[in-house]
């Protein structure tokens, strides 16, 4: 089986990518667009935050605000992530729903099985922690979401490789039942990097190359460079306000 | 007079939910479910919370439940479990 590639790695705001995803899924599950495996990245940073999640809760909204980072709303369930420009890449894999893919938690153990590969590659003991995590000795490195429209999913993530971890824990505020089911204090103490694993620092272009190989080894395809079509563009085009409308952004 | 309770939990499926609930006089007036859980379809949460608005009693709460949860599938969080909160949440509020 092929699939295509799209690298994305110029970056573009949050809205503008949230808005590409979900175009990417609108046209899967219409089948006007092929199988595909995008890597992006937000730029600038951004905070991106779970569909339903209360803001208030989970960001710290004014810091958010002095550093320059973006909050989006994504349109998939899950927690919220810290999106470093420099220092995370992000994938977004889009498929038709076939085989196993049909069971929602195993579909995801199959997907993030394309992270997992990909850091193994850097010789770290990678594992899938159910329901969407991957984590390096019990720590976080990745952290995925899936949204589902017919006969279409799309999974996306972050994988982290030179995220700055103290800025992490300070825009991100969990609940004080989440890190106690963690048995932590601080977030800092459950997530990590590459670079920090590897003890170098590793850049965005040996992570994509990684990530490509491990989603060829775990999907057990072939991937064929693409780029958009102007349907996904059209349509992402008018997604987009949704992504930037305070109505979106803080409707929970 | 109005009441509000808000509770978070750990779900045993592994993810954090929050409830908030507004009662007055054993009605349910304003309901919002949060959290980094998933639901599939997405928009699940939102029927179930216009089905559980203005419920006045607690078979209300389990029929909206088990009406939004037979076309719906949570990850992190079971819909019995989102049940009982619920459910306790309501008593609490009604005392």
């Amino acid at each position: 089986m092929r699939i295509r590639l799209i690298l994305d790695l110029e970056g573009a705001d949050g809205y503008r990518q949230m808005a590409i995803d979900e175009a990417m899924l609108i046209l899967r599950s219409q089948d006007r667009i092929p199988d595909t495996l995008r890597l992006w990245v937000f730029r600038p940073s951004a905070v991106s935050i779970g569909y339903f999640q209360s803001l208030y809760r989970v960001v710290n909204v004014e810091l958010a605000k002095t550093l320059g980072v973006d909050i989006v709303r994504r349109f998939t369930g899950g927690g919220a992530v810290y999106h470093e420009y420099g220092g995370e890449l992000t994938y977004t894999v889009t498929l038709q729903i076939r085989g196993e893919l049909a069971d929602i938690q195993k579909s995801y153990e199959i997907l993030c099985r394309g992270i997992v590969e990909a850091v193994r590659m850097f010789g770290l003991n990678a594992e899938f922690k159910p329901i969407n995590d991957v984590i390096i000795h019990g720590k976080k490195v990745s952290g995925s979401a899936q949204a589902r429209r017919g006969s279409a999913l799309l999974q996306h993530g972050t994988l982290m490789y030179a995220t700055n971890l103290d800025t992490l824990a300070k825009l991100l505020t969990p609940p004080r039942e989440k890190l106690q089911a963690h048995g932590i204090t601080d977030i800092r103490q459950r997530v990590t990097t590459l670079s920090l694993e590897l003890q170098r620092r590793v850049d965005l272009d040996e992570v994509v190359k990684a990530v490509i190989s491990g989603f060829k080894k775990a999907l057990g395809v072939e991937l064929y460079e693409g780029s958009y079509t102007e349907a996904e563009l059209r349509l992402a085009e008018e997604l987009e306000p949704k992504y930037r409308s305070r109505e979106w952004i803080y409707r929970r | 007079m109005a009441i509000q309770l808000e509770r978070t939990i750990r779900a045993r499926g592994g993810k954090t939910v929050t409830i908030y609930m507004k009662i007055s006089n054993c009605r349910i007036l304003d309901i919002a479910i949060t959290g980094d859980f998933f639901s599939y379809p997405e928009d699940a949460i939102e029927r179930l919370e216009r089905a559980l608005a203005l419920c006045a009693s607690i078979a209300c709460i389990e029929l909206a439940i088990d009406t939004i949860s037979r076309s719906a599938h949570l990850l992190g969080v079971e819909w019995e479990e989102l049940k009982q909160y619920l459910v306790d949440m309501f008593r609490l509020g009604c005392q």
